[in-house]
């Protein structure tokens, strides 16, 4: 691309595919329940931290980071979220509390999750310590330099962005291949588009509700590992990210899964060339100015595709494709 | 006729509105039982309680000699009760087949497939559809898949919930003939709500008047088109 580094592209890679595997989360956990989980940044921290521990205490490099840290972002992150269902959401939904009280729910979440990662950072501290481990709990810098390097375009990078790709594509693929082929996926999609149909046609719907919640846990945990690589890790981080995760799931249509995928990556991308094309352009450093960027996206995409990118009819445009190409013109009446 | 459902002194609601009063009716086998009743009269809350969709206050729904009340709708739907509600009752977004393999969505595959097989037999409109989303039928067709989707699970008990509305009087004509089938051909027990009372009493062979919560009369469906009073009160007939 032009002007910009492969390093710089690779970096803004893991960062966009990240982003889509939170904005991914997010929206399946809002299909299930309705409700905008705005815990789901932090809960993604939580990955870090796994990260943080993993690579500190088994002393990890390299790939190997990768091959232990993902798994076990996923189950505990994941577990931690099903939880946040079935011990907050569920018995309020189940109380009868609306939208807002659920919405504040998770807010509230949101403060007491980082309070407990604070507290788990200061006990990691003293393991460090005791370890002596060279690694910092709070304003650790990106683990850059703990990476696996290769050679590409003639230069040495990082493997974090390619590694974060393609981790987003394996998910896709797989969560493509679990909704659509698997029963327990369309019993999913089911319980998701009418839970009282599903329901009444012997689907546990809450059970499904719950594997949602498992899965979008799991995911945001793995783009918590990502995020570690890349950017500076501390207790708060989650905060800075959760607009540019809504704003993913806002611009790819917040009620589809792949729609989601696609708004992170845009977003993602949108963060880190959008500053840097400013500054190029207007002679100043815009480097502050990301989150104007993804903020700008939802806007420009609510004002043009109220829907999102997913509510996108393409169907109009298959139609037209076979006839551009043979260079007619369409004939009304078939 | 042995009894396939009863209900004894059942009032229900949602959370703390009470919507029925001391229900308390038998649902002969392989019959067709009829609820009527004027608009807001609860009887889709009648239904809906059946299938344990609504909080029962007290009472007891016995279903083959066993209390269901309080139990899950997904628990209910394996005892071989299906329940068709009035809207919503195809998946949109899912096409056709997929409909059907989620309605045996527990069953082991090959069963499921011949499940699936037998359904469309019965249903042999929806062949020509099998990779549509349902989204795109008609409302009639909807109807004839809502149907096939409830055969598939193979229940004893179907409990229908105004499956003529919206529909055009030909077509609801047609699938109250499919719902006779369903008794004289598959013995099925069935329970039918129905806006349009006469249609729905010529096909039946027991009657239920339901009105604001309570029951005003059981018996024979022509006794109560003819009845000089209720007829005239709440259904609208002369």
């Amino acid at each position: 691309m032009i002007g910009i580094s492969t390093i710089f592209f690779l970096e803004t890679l893991a960062y966009a595919s990240t982003l889509a595997l939170l904005s991914l989360g997010l929206s399946l956990t809002y299909t299930t329940t309705r409700v905008p989980n705005f815990a789901h940044a932090t809960i993604a921290s939580i990955g870090t931290y796994v990260l943080l521990t993993v690579v500190g205490l088994m002393r990890l490099r390299g790939l190997n980071i990768y091959l232990y840290s993902i798994p076990a972002a996923f189950i505990t992150v994941g577990i931690i979220t099903l939880l946040q269902y079935v011990l907050v959401l569920k018995p309020l939904a189940d109380r009868g509390n609306g939208l807002i009280g659920l919405m504040i729910s998770t807010l509230a979440l949101d403060i007491i999750l980082m309070g407990v990662i604070n507290i788990y950072a200061d006990f990691l501290l003293q393991t460090f310590k005791a370890k002596k481990v060279k690694l910092q709990v709070r304003d650790q810098p990106a683990l850059r330099s703990y990476d696996a390097r290769i050679e590409l375009f003639g230069q040495n990078v990082n493997v974090s962005g390619l590694v974060a790709f393609a981790t987003l594509i394996a998910v896709a693929i797989l969560l493509w291949l679990l909704l659509n082929k698997t029963k327990t996926g369309i019993a999913m999609r089911a319980a998701i588009e009418n839970p009282a149909l599903a329901e009444v046609l012997g689907v546990n719907v809450n059970r499904m509700y719950m594997l949602a919640w498992f899965l979008a846990g799991g995911l945001a945990g793995v783009g918590g590992v990502f995020m570690g690589m890349v950017q500076k890790i501390s207790p708060a981080m989650g905060a800075l990210l959760i607009v540019s995760v809504f704003a993913g799931s806002i611009a790819g249509g917040i009620t589809s899964v792949f729609g989601s995928m696609l708004g992170g990556l845009l977003v993602g991308f949108a963060e880190n060339f959008g500053p840097y094309y400013s500054s190029l352009l207007l002679n100043m450093d815009m480097t502050g100015y990301d989150k104007m960027f993804s903020l700008g996206i939802i806007v420009v995409v609510l004002l043009l595709v109220p829907g999102g990118l997913a509510s996108l009819d393409l169907s109009g445009l298959k139609k037209r494709l076979p006839l551009l190409r043979a260079g007619g013109v369409e004939v009304s009446g078939e | 006729m042995p009894t396939a459902l009863e209900l004894v002194d059942v009032n229900a609601g949602y959370g703390k509105l009470h919507i029925l009063y001391d229900i308390s009716l038998e649902i002969p086998e392989k019959e067709i039982t009829v609820i009527v009743g004027p608009n807001g009269s609860g009887k889709s809350t009648l239904l809906k309680t059946i299938f344990g969709l609504t909080t029962i206050y007290s009472g007891d729904v016995i279903y083959r000699g066993v209390n269901i009340a309080g139990k899950k709708p997904h628990d209910i739907a394996k005892l071989g009760i299906a329940y068709l509600p009035q809207v919503g009752n195809v998946f949109d977004n899912l096409t056709v087949e997929e409909n059907l393999r989620m309605a045996a969505h527990d069953f082991p595959k090959t069963a499921a497939r011949e499940a699936i097989e037998e359904a469309l037999e019965m249903f042999p409109v929806l062949k020509a559809f099998r990779k549509r989303k349902a989204k795109t039928l008609s409302g009639g067709e909807k109807q004839m898949l809502a149907m096939a989707m409830a055969m598939i699970r193979k229940p004893d008990l179907v409990i229908f919930d105004e499956p003529t509305a919206a529909l055009a009087p030909k077509i609801a004509v047609q699938v109250l003939k499919e719902i006779v089938r369903l008794r004289d051909e598959f013995n099925k027990t069935i329970i039918l709500v129905e806006q349009n009372a006469k249609r729905a009493l010529e096909i039946g062979d027991k009657a239920v008047l339901l009105v604001s919560g309570r029951i005003q009369f059981k018996g024979g469906p022509k006794e109560l088109l003819t009845h000089p009073e209720l007829s005239k009160l709440y259904l609208g007939l002369k």
